[in-house]
């Protein structure tokens, strides 16, 4: 049984690899890269469910070994992965996750042709996702985050013949590096002090060691979290991200690399909670990103982008929770959110793009109504925005409620600013999240006559006979209308999906939505199995105000939408606070001047290495020439002058005899 | 022995016999001379696995009154990378089958490409310091005719300049390092490289091994290239042929690395201690200065021999810091540079053929639209070059600094950090430009002008490079499990 697990273990990792590398060898030949992708997905699901059985069944051996220790003198680097019931439960969710991707992109980019490249691309990204969750380290956790961020850049810039793909790519990579560079100084910290980078070792040694340089360390660790988990500030790379295919925003955003900092602040949480200091950061920059890309979701035109900021909301609400969890609890809560958002964010994401095909396009003018002409996509996204809004029972409302339980408990015990500020910001995001989802539910199932025409000629343009009902097939569509209008705002392009003529949903595709819709429904059971470690214990009067405050806001929101013609609440924030809200307050601007500040230092640079270094290597040229010169005229050709040198060179020589003498 | 004697016998017999027969006979053509090359440098190889598999020695006294033998052997820290100067000799005779070389007979450009390989080679196998030397100067020459013959040729003046920069500054490093070596020899009373490492500097006060190590790393500095006298690289790379710039980023430059292993850090440990936080200093200024360059640079070849300048930077920390992780760090990150670099050099010479020129600001063809294999391999190169994890750039970045950050009791703890923090920055600056250049080259919507993709050798070259690449991302034992015993003796640190 343990050998078993381990070899499992091993093959959770190996498999996405080789597949990636499979992957790119057969490219070029669509059915041969679904296989190679699906099959890969499928067998690491299997493996993982091994690992899972077998992390509750009977004795294991935590720690696997993959390419041996390096030989590093004083340094250990055993270079071991770690099995617990923390990482398999996650192996097994972004199993699942990557499956039911693996399954929607083959329909999704069905007549892309850089599918191969794409899926292995994903393939990739989920093998250095389970190298993180299961590394036991600090090296390959590394390794792994570095190769989701790299995967990133390629997934979003997968169309790199749009000029906006290749920007939000270069973005998305440049702001988490940058952020990734203390992450670097974090971890070699801790590695130093411990003399290994072994993460039980390290674990042991710093629990001894608690004081300013593991604080130091923690915050450095922390601001690589914030990076991957784009969060303040460092949210901006997130939402031009949607560049990507949905399928890889499903990704990104839902069980791998934005959540990946929650897994690696978990598996330190025993020297987590050392450290007061670090935990008020986390604090800090989690209560911002909540409520302010709350925000900021609620007025988004595009819903697409609606999504990324709710992402950012929700992975601040997870990594909250280790900023809060007591000792006792540990990082149960924040891993259960982790889960839970995995599906209900895969979820909605898949759900989006299936629609955006239908509808040619993700912003909010022409998606419209869009649910009310697609009534198959009606349950996958009304279940998806009641888990996000946190609604009884689904995942989203158990979930939650972990958290704001855990924030409760740090404020009973030791009413600490912490506790308070997660607690207090929490509580704020969940009216905010409310709101936000009541606003995108509202707009989904618009109905508006003037909107009708656009729908339609959508609808037309999909070319999907059989996601048309019957009354419309007999409709006319308007003449000429554009299939998407530009948002209101026109302050953002649109998102349009490349797909035109896209091919009937395959049922594959179909399955896999389904099976995330049913996990975000009873996903909330598993607090009562042994799988999650996290005790079944909730805070009912937490519970009841938080239904309440989701209520209020729900109604509040109603009666916005109700006043506008389009149905759309967030239009009464106005045109120009929209087109605000779509820029993210201008985050843009500030990246780019800290860029072009660089570029200019860089500038200089060149000069400095042309005009002062090379000067030298410059001047001893003429240097040298001059010397010649000098030395040229010493030679006048009269007798005289040399007789003068001779009878100096003499005296010299006469000299240096003397003296040595 | 026997061995030996022929993976140097070889590469010398057919350098020397190509140049003769170049200028004998009018019958030797690009092919045959290209055939014979491929011969040499096949069985070279095979030689070299074999002698490191084998481990054999030649010993010979040459000049018993100096205390000169002639003495060639591969031990741990040599063996990686006489498997790199093997492979690559191979690599750029494939390469130059599809891309023969312009501006003089074809003889004496396979020739000079012989004769810089039984110099590197020699200089690995060297035992002897004098030797060492010798071996060290003997790749001089051809590199510089390979400059100046068969360089670029759209303007002679740089190509004058730059072959000659080449040749002079680095001659001028090697009288330093003659200087510097002679004084060690004749201070430690032995030219023997192995004695040297052993004494540890025993017998050597303190300043005679400060004086002695300043020449030497001066001297090996320029070889490198260590910040500031790294300007004769960029133009050397813009104006050598691909075969040359390959040779001089991924071997050359490892010879002045090696050197300072050798000739500084074992031999003089205290005068090395001394200086060791300058250098250290110098390597962090050159892992930005370099980097920072690459992000405003316009053409390609320059573009990669600045971030030459900062990825030997990493390898300058690595040293400086004095310990077994440190060393480790440089050594590997030395044969790292030496794929990527390779890599690179083969791709933007094959790039810069089918353009006419290397210049980034000219709008072309996206290489993943038109080209994907030289696409592929172009964001590989780079993705290795900013040091990306699970490629063959990370591990030496990243122990380099770790070791810097606890470096030797000896080293400045609050200086080394500093610089670590300095040194972690340039990998942003390094994402910046790879990105810029994948950016600018690789994607976009362009398809004209087309230009073909990388076929037959060209081809095999960069996936040969591109897997090794990858191999030694996943594998770094590879290496680090074969220098680790000889590192181990220079730093005397007893692991734990």
């Amino acid at each position: 049984m343990s050998d078993l697990v381990s070899q499992s273990t091993r093959l959770v990792v190996l498999v996405p690899f080789v597949c990636a590398l499979l992957g790119l060898l057969v490219a070029r030949r669509r059915l041969a890269s679904a296989v190679v992708a699906c099959t890969g997905a499928a067998v690491t699901l299997l493996a993982g469910s091994v690992v899972l059985y077998g992390v509750h069944n009977g004795p294991i051996t935590p720690e696997v070994s993959t390419i041996g220790a390096l030989p590093l003198g004083k340094l250990q680097m055993p270079l071991n992965l770690l099995v617990d019931d923390l990482s398999a439960i996650v192996v097994v969710a972004v199993a699942i996750v990557g499956l039911a991707i693996q399954l929607f992109t083959k329909w999704y980019l069905h007549d892309d042709d850089r599918y191969g490249a794409f899926t292995a691309s994903v393939s990739l990204f989920l093998a250095g996702m389970f190298l993180v969750v299961l590394s036991g380290d600090l090296v390959l956790t590394l390794v792994g985050w570095e190769v989701m961020g790299w995967c990133s850049y390629l997934l979003i810039g997968h169309n790199s013949r749009r000029e906006s793909a290749r920007r939000a790519a270069t973005k998305a990579f440049l702001v988490t590096r940058t952020a990734d560079l203390a992450f670097v100084i974090g971890l070699i910290i801790l590695a130093a002090g411990a003399n290994t980078t072994s993460i039980p070792d390290v674990l042991a040694t710093w629990s001894a060691l608690p004081g300013a340089t593991l604080t130091a360390a923690l915050i450095c660790l922390l601001s690589g979290i914030a990076g991957k988990s784009a969060q303040f500030p460092f949210q901006d790379w997130l939402p031009d991200a949607m560049e990507g295919p949905t399928p890889a925003s499903a990704l990104i955003h839902a069980a791998t690399m934005v959540a990946a900092g929650t897994f690696v602040l978990a598996r330190l949480f025993p020297i987590f909670v050392l450290s007061d200091s670090a935990r008020l950061v986390l604090a800090v920059t989690t209560a911002i990103t909540m409520v302010g890309s709350a925000i900021l979701a609620f007025g988004q035109s595009d819903l697409k982008r609606l999504l990324a900021y709710s992402t950012l909301s929700q992975i601040a609400i997870m990594l909250s929770a280790l900023a809060v969890a007591p000792v006792a609890t540990g990082a149960g809560p924040a891993v259960f959110y982790l889960l839970s958002h995995a599906m209900f964010k895969a979820l909605l994401f898949l759900a989006i793009g299936w629609l955006s095909v239908l509808v040619a396009g993700t912003a909010a003018v022409a998606m419209s109504g869009g649910v009310r002409y697609h009534k198959q996509l009606k349950l996958p996204l009304a279940v998806g925005l009641l888990a996000l809004a946190g609604v009884p029972p689904l995942v989203g409302f158990v979930a939650k409620e972990f958290v704001l339980g855990s924030a409760h408990d740090n404020v009973s015990e030791t009413g600490s600013a912490t506790g308070w500020i997660v607690l207090v910001a929490v509580g704020l995001s969940v009216v905010l999240t409310a709101a936000y989802c009541t606003r995108a539910w509202l707009v989904l199932t618009h109905l508006d006559p003037e909107d009708q025409a656009i729908r339609q000629a959508a609808i037309a343009d999909s070319r999907s006979i059989k996601d048309v009902s019957l009354v419309e097939m007999f409709t006319e569509p308007a003449p000429g209308t554009a299939p998407a209008s530009p948002p209101a705002s026109g302050a953002t392009v649109a998102v349009v999906d490349p797909e035109h003529g896209h091919a009937e949903i395959h049922r594959s595709a179909r399955w896999s939505v389904g099976l995330l819709a049913f996990l975000s429904v009873v996903g909330g059971l598993i607090i009562f199995t042994p799988l999650v470690p996290v005790e079944p214990h909730i805070t009912w009067w937490l519970a009841a105000a938080s239904v309440l405050l989701v209520l209020v806001s729900w109604g509040a929101v109603r009666q916005m939408a109700s006043a506008q013609d389009s149905g759309d609440a967030a239009v009464r924030l106005g045109a120009n606070r929209m087109a605000l809200f779509d820029r993210g307050l201008g985050a843009d601007g500030v990246y780019v001047a800290v860029a072009s500040g660089v570029v200019q230092l860089a500038r200089i640079v060149v000069r400095a290495d042309r005009e002062v270094i090379d000067a030298y290597v410059r001047g001893t040229v003429v240097a040298t020439r001059w010397a010649g010169i000098a030395s040229q005229r010493a030679h006048t050709g009269k007798p005289s002058s040399y007789l003068v040198w001779l009878m100096a060179g003499v005296l010299a020589v006469g000299l240096a005899g003397v003296t040595l003498w | 022995m026997v061995i030996l004697v022929l993976a140097l016998a070889i590469p010398a017999v057919t350098g020397i016999g190509l140049i003769i027969a170049g200028h004998g006979s009018r019958s030797f053509t690009e092919g045959a001379a290209n055939l014979v090359s491929l011969g040499s440098s096949v069985a070279t190889a095979a030689l070299v696995v074999a002698a490191v598999i084998t481990r054999p020695v030649v010993d010979q006294s040459w000049l018993p009154s100096l205390g000169v033998r002639l003495q060639f052997e591969v031990d741990g820290i040599s063996a990686p990378l006489l498997l790199l100067t093997a492979a690559l000799s191979v690599a750029v005779v494939v390469h130059a089958r599809s891309h023969p070389s312009h501006g003089g007979s074809p003889t004496t450009f396979y020739g000079c490409l012989q004769l810089v390989e039984l110099g590197a080679l020699a200089t690995f196998l060297s035992r002897d310091a004098v030797i060492f030397f010798l071996s060290f100067e003997i790749v001089l020459i051809p590199m510089w005719v390979l400059i100046s013959r068969f360089g670029d040729s759209h303007d002679l003046a740089a190509r004058k300049d730059a072959s000659g920069r080449f040749v002079l500054y680095t001659v001028l490093g090697s009288t330093l390092m003659l200087v510097g070596i002679l004084a060690l020899v004749q201070a430690a009373g032995t030219a023997n490289l192995d004695d040297l490492a052993t004494l540890h500097g025993a017998g050597m006060d303190r300043s005679t091994q400060i004086v002695i190590a300043a020449l030497l790393l001066v001297g090996l500095g320029i070889k490198i290239p260590m910040f500031p006298l790294h300007t004769w690289l960029p133009p050397a790379h813009t104006i050598a042929p691909t075969a040359g710039s390959v040779l001089l980023a991924a071997v050359l430059l490892k010879m002045g690395t090696y050197g300072v292993v050798r000739l500084v850090v074992a031999p003089l440990p205290v005068g090395f201690g001394a200086l060791a936080p300058a250098f250290g200093v110098l390597g962090v200024i050159g892992i930005l200065w370099g980097g920072l360059a690459c992000l405003v640079e316009n053409d390609l070849k320059r573009l990669i021999a600045y971030s030459s300048v900062a990825h030997m930077g990493f390898v300058v920390l690595g040293l400086s810091s004095g310990t077994t992780v440190g060393l480790q760090a440089a050594l590997f990150a030395n044969v790292a540079h030496g794929v990527v670099s390779a890599l690179l050099f083969f791709l933007v010479g094959g790039l810069k053929e089918r353009w006419g020129s290397a210049d980034l600001a000219t709008a072309r063809a996206a290489l993943r639209e038109v080209s994907p294999r030289l696409g592929f391999a172009l964001v590989v190169g780079f993705a290795a070059s900013l040091g990306l994890p699970g490629l063959v750039g990370f591990w030496g970045e990243f122990l380099a600094m770790y070791a810097a950050w606890s470096p030797a009791p000896d080293r400045p703890e609050g200086l080394m950090r500093v610089l670590v923090v300095v040194a972690v920055t340039g990998t942003a600056v390094a994402a910046g430009y790879s990105l810029r250049v994948l950016r600018l080259i690789w994607s976009g919507d362009r398809t004209t002008p087309a230009h073909e993709d990388a076929r037959g050798g060209e081809w095999s070259v960069l996936a040969f490079l591109a897997t090794a690449v990858l191999v030694l991302g996943i594998a770094p034992g590879l290496v680090l499990n074969s220098t680790i015993k000889d590192v181990a003796a220079i730093t005397l640190e007893v692991s734990r």
